[in-house]
Formats: C-alpha cells, sequence, structure tokens
C-alpha cells in the first residue's frame, strides 16, 4: 500500500513538472574567468512541443566569441499519468573575455508559439589570466553517427575525468608554421639517445576553433627504432582538448599519437610525419570546409653505449638498458622426491623488456630442470616498464640438501651513464624421501628437460592406448540412459499378467465349448433319429435300427466321457448310474440298445412296429438324459 | 493378413534392424580406427576429433573414453584428460589403467595450479553407495535378478501346487535383490539431477551470476570437480565440495 501511495505521488509531482511551460534559461562554465582564457556559455530552451522561432543570441559585448554549436534533442518520460516529450534546444558558445573587470552578457531571447521569452542577463567577473583556478580539462562530445568524428565542444555537465590529458611543452614560434591557424606539432622527448635508451614522440593537434572531424591519413614510419605505443588520453567519442595561449592566441590542444622508441642500432634515424585531414560540418553533417594538416619530421641521434660493459651483460643481443631490480623465489623450499618445485625469477623496472632476456638456470644438481614459462606484463605510461617472469619447474630426484645458485643481471642505465648489475641471494631447498627410477616418456604439455643426466628419468605419464581392432561398446551404459531400461522394468510383470488372463479367458472359453459340444451332440442325435425315421418309412428296417443303435451309443458315449462300444452291460449300467438315472431308465437304455443288436444279428426277427417303438423310445432315452445333471455339471 | 505373411513381415523388419545396427558399428569401427592410428602416428588434433565424433554420437564405452583422455593429456589438454578418465571410471570403477591415469593427470595439473579447499566435506554416504558400481553394472545386475524372477514366477504356473515352495522362495529372493539393485539405479537417476562435472580450461572464473560482466566470485583451475546444481542458458550454478557456488559457462564443464 506504502509502494502504492509512494508510487502515485511520484507519478502525479513528474506529471507536475513535465507539464510545465517552456524554460528558457542561461549558465556559465564558471565564474570568475582570467583574461584571454576560453570558458564556455550555454543556453537551453525546454518546450514541450510548440514552434520556436526567432531565436536571437546574447550580446556578448566584451568577449570574443571562439565557437558555437547548436544542438537539440527531446527527452520523454512515461509513468502512471501519461507519458510527456520535451524537446531541449541548447546553444553552446566558446567566449574568450578581452577586457579585466566586470562584464554582462545579454539576454538572449526566443518565441515559442507566438510567446516571447527572454533569459537573465549573466554577469562575468575578469581577473588576470592565471589567478583563476585551471578548469578541469574536458572530455568532448562527439556527433553520433559520424564514425571517428570528435565533437570538440566541451560540455557544461561535469563528468567522470579519467586522467588528465598530457599538455605539450611550451611551443617555441618555430613550432607553428608560418600563415597557419591549424597545425599538427610533434615534440620528442631527446633527439640523442643510447641505443636501447627510450625516446618518447608525442604529436598533438592545435586548432583556433572548433572542429567536427579528425582523420589521420598517414601514420609516421620511425624505421630504427623498437616502438612500442603509449597510452593517449581519449573520450568514448573523440579527442581530449586543452586550452593553451600561443603567440597571444587561444589554442584548442588535442593529443594525438604517443610512442616510445628505442633505438635498435647507432646512426641517426628521421621519424616521417604524421599526416590528418580535420573539418567541420552544418547540423545536418554537410561538410563545411576541410583542411588536411602535416607535422615536421622528427631526427634522432642514436649512439652506441660506453665500453666497459660487465660481464653477463648481452650487448650482443642490444643488451638491456633501463633500470630493473631482480627477485627470485620458491613456492616451497622442502620438497619431496618426485615433487616439483616452481623457482620463479622476476625482472621488474622500466626499459624495453620485451626484448630483454632473463638469466637462464642450465642445471641444477639432484633436480630435473624443466624449460621455463616466460610472461612479460608491459606498463605503457610515460616510461614504458612492467615485469617479465619466469616460472621454471624443477623436479627432485634425489633427497639431500641444494642450492639455487644466485642469478645476476647487467644492464645500462641511461640516467646515470653507468652499468649496472642486479642480484638475487642463493635459495637453499631440502628434498626428503626416497631417490626414484626415472624415465624419458613425458607429455606433450611437459616440456622436455633442459638437462640431461646419466639417469633415466621417468616423468609423470600415462598408460598408453589401447588400439583394438573394433571399439568395445558397453550395452549396459547405454541401456542406462535408453527406454528399453523402461521396457525391461515394464514387460515382464505385463507378460505375467497377460499370461494369467489368458488363463482364466481360455478356461471360460473351455466352458463354452462344453456346451456347444452338447448342442452339436444333441443336434447330431436328432438328425439321425431323423435318418433312421427316413429309413424305417423306406421299409429298411435294419439301416433304421443301426441308425438307432449308432445314435444311442454316440450320445451316450459324450454323456458318460468314455466309449461305450467296448463296455459290458454292467459297466454301461454303472455309467449310466453314475450320470444320475434312475433303474427303470437304465434297463430301458439298455434294452434298446439290446434291440438295436439283435436287429443287427437277426434282421427278421424285428417287425416295423418294434422299429417304430425304438425310434420313439430313443428319443425319450435322449430326451430324459438332457435332463439329468451330467459329469461336468451340465444338462437342465 | 495370414500368419505366413505377418512373419515375413516381421523377419523383414528384424532384418532391416540388424542391418542398420550392423552398418552403424562398422562406421562406428572405422571413426575408432581412424582415431587409433592418428594417435599411434602423432597427430593428437585428429585423433581427438575422430573420438569425439564417436562420443557425440552417445557412444558409451570405456575404451573410447580412455583412449580420449590420452590423446588429451598428449595434447596437454589436462582438464579434459581428467574429465575423459573420470568418465571412463564412472562406467567402468574397476578400470585400473583409466584410475591410474587419472592419478598422473591430476599430479601433474596439480603442479600447474592446485586448487586447494578448505573445508571440503565427503561426498555423502549415499552417493558413495549409488556411485560403487559402474551403472552398466548395475544395469546388468538388476536386469539378471528381476528377470530371473519373473521367470520363476512363470515356472511357478505350470508347476503343481505341493512342488510351488521352492520356487516361490526363489523368486521371493530374487525380487528382493532385485528391488534393491533398482534402488540403487533409482539413486543414480537422482543424483544424475544434480551431476558431477569437471572443470575444462586451464583457469575459469566463477561469477556471483549468469553473466560474465559480473564479480568474480573465485577461480578453479581445470580438472576440479564441482557439482552442477542447475543451469540457466548457457551458463551453470556449480558448488565445489565445500559449498562454496558460482556460475560458469557450461562450455567450460564437462558433465560426468
Amino acid at each position: 500500500m506504502r509502494a502504492l501511495l509512494v508510487f502515485a505521488t511520484t507519478t502525479l509531482l513528474a506529471a507536475t513538472v513535465w507539464a510545465q511551460g517552456p524554460s528558457f534559461s542561461a549558465r556559465l562554465q564558471r565564474n570568475p574567468v582570467g583574461l584571454g582564457e576560453a570558458f564556455s556559455f550555454e543556453v537551453t530552451l525546454s518546450a514541450e512541443g510548440g514552434r520556436m522561432e526567432d531565436y536571437r543570441a546574447p550580446d556578448f559585448r566584451g568577449f570574443r566569441v571562439v565557437a558555437e554549436q547548436p544542438s537539440q534533442s527531446t527527452q520523454i518520460q512515461m509513468g502512471g499519468g501519461g507519458s510527456f516529450m520535451r524537446q531541449i534546444y541548447t546553444w553552446h558558445y566558446q567566449l574568450v573575455p578581452l577586457q579585466k573587470g566586470k562584464l554582462t552578457i545579454g539576454q538572449a531571447s526566443v518565441r515559442v508559439d507566438g510567446r516571447a521569452y527572454a533569459t537573465d542577463k549573466v554577469s562575468v567577473t575578469v581577473v588576470d589570466a592565471g589567478q583563476t583556478p585551471q578548469p578541469r580539462p574536458r572530455q568532448p562530445r562527439g556527433i553520433p553517427g559520424f564514425p571517428g568524428s570528435s565533437f570538440f565542444f566541451p560540455d557544461l555537465e561535469p563528468e567522470p575525468e579519467p586522467e588528465p590529458a598530457p599538455v605539450p611543452p611550451p611551443a617555441p614560434d618555430s613550432a607553428r608554421p608560418a600563415g597557419r591557424r591549424n597545425f599538427l606539432r610533434v615534440v620528442a622527448s631527446k633527439t640523442r639517445a643510447f641505443a636501447g635508451e627510450q625516446v618518447t614522440v608525442e604529436w598533438f593537434l592545435y586548432l583556433t576553433e572548433r572542429q567536427n572531424n579528425y582523420a589521420p591519413t598517414k601514420e609516421p614510419r620511425a624505421d630504427g627504432f623498437w616502438v612500442e605505443d603509449l597510452e593517449v588520453p581519449q573520450s568514448q567519442r573523440g579527442l581530449s582538448l586543452t586550452e593553451q595561449v600561443l603567440d597571444g592566441r587561444v589554442y584548442l590542444v588535442a593529443p594525438l599519437l604517443r610512442k616510445a622508441m628505442f633505438g635498435l642500432r647507432p646512426g641517426k634515424y628521421t621519424i616521417t610525419p604524421l599526416e590528418a585531414d580535420i573539418s567541420r560540418v552544418d547540423f545536418f553533417g554537410a561538410t563545411l570546409r576541410s583542411e588536411h594538416l602535416k607535422a615536421e619530421p622528427v631526427t634522432v641521434e642514436v649512439v652506441p653505449l660506453p665500453e666497459g660493459a660487465p660481464s653477463g651483460f648481452d650487448a650482443a643481443g642490444g643488451g638491456a638498458v633501463g633500470r630493473f631490480e631482480l627477485s627470485a623465489e620458491v613456492d616451497r623450499d622442502q620438497v619431496q622426491v618426485g615433487d616439483a618445485v616452481t623457482l620463479k625469477l622476476r625482472l621488474e623496472g622500466e626499459g624495453n623488456l620485451r626484448k630483454i632476456g632473463l638469466p637462464t638456470l642450465s642445471r641444477l644438481e639432484g633436480f630435473k630442470v624443466y624449460e621455463p614459462k616466460v610472461g612479460v606484463q608491459m606498463h605503457r605510461g610515460d616510461v614504458v616498464g612492467g615485469t617479465k617472469s619466469a616460472e621454471i619447474l624443477l623436479l627432485p630426484e634425489r633427497p639431500g640438501e641444494a642450492v639455487v645458485p644466485a642469478f645476476a643481471f647487467a644492464y645500462f642505465d641511461p640516467q646515470k651513464g653507468s652499468y649496472a648489475t642486479a642480484r638475487t641471494e642463493p635459495i637453499r631447498l631440502t628434498v626428503t624421501g626416497e631417490a626414484r627410477a626415472a624415465s624419458s616418456s613425458a607429455p606433450a604439455s611437459a616440456p622436455l628437460p633442459a638437462a640431461s643426466g646419466s639417469e633415466n628419468l621417468l616423468a609423470i605419464d600415462v598408460r598408453p592406448l589401447r588400439n583394438r581392432a573394433s571399439l568395445r561398446r558397453d550395452l549396459g551404459g547405454a541401456l542406462y540412459r535408453s527406454p528399453v531400461l523402461l521396457g525391461v522394468v515394464v514387460g515382464p510383470p505385463l507378460l505375467l499378467g497377460l499370461v494369467g488372463l489368458m488363463g482364466i479367458a481360455r478356461a471360460r472359453l473351455g466352458q463354452e465349448s462344453e456346451g456347444t459340444r452338447r448342442r452339436k451332440l444333441r443336434h447330431s442325435a436328432n438328425r439321425r433319429l431323423r435318418t433312421a425315421a427316413a429309413h424305417l418309412r423306406e421299409g429298411r428296417l435294419a439301416p433304421s435300427l443301426a441308425e438307432i443303435e449308432r445314435v444311442l451309443r454316440e450320445f451316450l458315449t459324450g454323456r458318460i466321457g468314455r466309449g461305450v462300444a467296448g463296455m459290458s452291460r454292467e459297466e454301461l449300467r454303472a455309467g449310466l448310474a453314475g450320470l444320475g438315472a434312475n433303474e427303470a431308465l437304465v434297463e430301458g437304455t439298455v434294452a434298446a440298445l439290446d434291440t438295436c443288436d439283435r436287429a443287427r444279428f437277426a434282421p427278421g426277427t424285428i417287425s416295423a412296429e418294434e422299429a417304430g417303438a425304438a425310434i420313439d423310445r430313443a428319443s425319450e432315452i435322449i430326451e430324459r438324459f438332457e435332463k439329468l445333471a451330467g459329469p461336468r455339471g451340465g444338462g437342465a | 493378413m495370414s500368419r505366413r505373411r505377418a512373419v515375413a513381415l516381421l523377419g523383414l523388419c528384424a532384418a532391416l534392424g540388424v542391418g542398420a545396427h550392423l552398418a552403424r558399428a562398422d562406421l562406428l569401427d572405422q571413426a575408432w580406427k581412424r582415431g587409433n592410428e592418428a594417435h599411434l602416428r602423432g597427430d593428437y588434433a585428429a585423433a581427438a576429433a575422430a573420438y569425439e565424433q564417436l562420443d557425440r554420437q552417445q557412444v558409451v564405452s570405456v575404451d573410447l573414453y580412455y583412449n580420449l583422455g590420452v590423446t588429451y593429456f598428449r595434447q596437454g589438454r589436462l582438464g579434459k584428460a581428467i574429465w575423459a578418465f573420470e568418465r571412463a571410471l564412472v562406467v567402468s570403477p574397476d578400470d585400473e589403467d583409466a584410475r591410474f591415469n587419472l592419478t598422473q593427470t591430476r599430479k601433474l595439473a596439480d603442479q600447474r595450479a592446485r586448487d586447494k579447499l578448505e573445508g571440503a566435506e565427503r561426498e555423502p554416504p549415499w552417493i558413495r553407495v549409488v556411485t560403487y558400481l559402474g551403472p552398466s553394472t548395475q544395469v546388468w545386475l538388476f536386469s539378471g535378478l528381476y528377470l530371473a524372477c519373473f521367470a520363476l514366477l512363470f515356472v511357478r504356473r505350470r508347476l503343481a501346487v505341493d512342488s510351488r515352495v521352492a520356487v516361490t522362495t526363489g523368486a521371493a529372493v530374487l525380487g528382493v535383490s532385485a528391488l534393491l539393485s533398482g534402488l540403487l539405479i533409482l539413486g543414480r537417476l537422482h543424483l544424475d539431477r544434480t551431476p558431477f562435472a569437471v572443470v575444462l580450461p586451464d583457469r575459469v572464473e566463477a561469477k556471483e551470476g549468469a553473466d560474465s560482466s559480473l564479480r568474480t566470485s573465485f577461480a578453479v583451475h581445470g580438472g576440479l570437480r564441482v557439482r552442477v546444481l542447475e543451469r540457466e542458458r548457457d551458463w551453470a550454478r556449480v558448488r565445489l565440495a565445500n559449498g562454496l557456488e558460482g556460475f560458469v559457462r557450461l562450455e567450460d564443464l564437462g558433465l560426468l
């Protein structure tokens, strides 16, 4: 709730502020200002829409307008009360006071939607040059959309400054080419230097008025020198400007290039000039005028180093020139056989460290010495320098005491004009454990030892490749992330359940087939009885009775579950009794079968009437047995 | 469809499946041989490329991981070598060669830079139990016990009631054993949700969030074993053995 309240209040306040009418104001960069020193003055109009017209600049009486630059921007704010858009018009002026005392900058005026607005008059106190606090150099701002542009107008808003731009030394009269307003100036820290000594060469751009674009067209070339680029302070959008008075004229000065040069061999060498184009553009980016600038060449004489170099000074390689300190340390001074010690050698100082070699440790008794891992960290301030280090891996091979000898590094100090030597202290190492056998095998990552001994040192290595004819795959591992494993889990219980269900289904299907079988039996009996009746109608008694006998035997076999053909009469009676038949039915059935037997063996003893009665009796017997419960629980 | 046609169709499918399997195995063997030959003539870059091709095809093989580790070692890529040997040991924890090579590689990596974790704790007991056997062994053990249990249950159905006791007892014992081995697999699957990984480059800076512009929490070196807690785009939140956590790029990690 509280957050909601704060949000609503903030939104209303913002809406109130933004809903205000146009504001028109003027402000100074600083006050007081020194006579002849340039300063900034800015007029700003902020209006929410509306038509701006008829802007009149202030009366700058007593000032000289060095530069003038209008700009326009749009600010949009969105909030709960709606969105607000304002147009910001700004006129920047770079002014130089022409007289001392209290001066007044007049009113600026403008019309917005027909209504006139004016700024207040601004008073400026002008004092003698050098009596005012020096303004911090300001970062220039470029024009968006202009690659490489450097719009040189300082911003009035304070912004963080990384470090001040280097100010060129006071320029002699010859520094400015005659008749030129804008020019490039080159400054060398010295024109005579020892071989290997740093000479700093800087190029500056001098402008009498602000420009929009600067583009170098030809970089300087320095044959005979090892060149390191030095840092040049620049703003994010362009060059960093300071003001400088030369020949009574105020210049805007920007450092362009700084290079540290180290002469490689004695002799006279010329550094070719820097060339560049500068231009001004209008509000829409069209070029108003451009100018090609060219600096002067610089000649530097490189003199040889003096005689009397100490031993260890690498004169053939150019030698180390500068000022250096050397240190050495180990990561541990007590170590076991087989465990490595890292010796770190560190050379720190001013000079061309890239080109300088470090002292070496070729061998150490009782140790295997690996090739050093060398690294360089350069600092590119005014003087090139930094740190060069070497890490040397020492592998103890046998127990005992060992001493890493002192290292010495000879160099020439150009400031003192003499040679010097930096030294380290010896380092004592204690090795414990038992001596080991050794091998020559080492991984590609571990360099081969620099020193070879009579022992065969086995360095850290791995067992060899497995070169089988075919790739042995791990099916179990593949199954682990495979859906097949889920199949293995789910499959067996599913199968077991399925088999169980099928058993139940089969049992149920079996019961149905029993009923069907009995139905079929009944249908068969009926069909045979109809056949017997047909035979009888045609007067064929024997076939009729044979059919009756067959129907009885088939039916009874089906009910009893055993063939009745081979049964004795007693067995038949027992079987029929087992079906639940009473004695009359049993005896009637046996009598019917006897009648059929008699007709088969003595056909003439059976009359047509008896045959018809046999058919009726057989039908009745079947019907009565149908009504009895059978041995499998069937029957009505 | 007649039974004869159905059988013919099944036979055709089986033949196609077997044919495809054999063709794939042949391609894999070719890449395997290519890698071995390149390694033996000292072309470790070509060897690594061939082995990595197999790895990308999801081939699970302790020999592949082992050879990959040896090749990385020869190239001086110790972080990757450690990862490969660790993978070999995940598949086959009893592989003596892989264990030896892993120890050697770690020794060499420690000489370059060693990450000493203050307050590091051992892995919890359940992780040690779950990872005691390789996934392959676990799968075979479980499958064997499980299938044997159900085979006995099938046999039991065919037996007379009075001769079922022994078979039922056997099925019960097998079932309990299968359940225990199945729990091991479930534990490993749970562990895979926050898997272990190995730092691959020589040095990696762990950030405070999934953005390279954020402050560095700490730096670790190649070969260090970390645990991946979660993944966020192409970043992973990792935890060290001493509980420190930070974000590193996924490409700098080799998952185990």
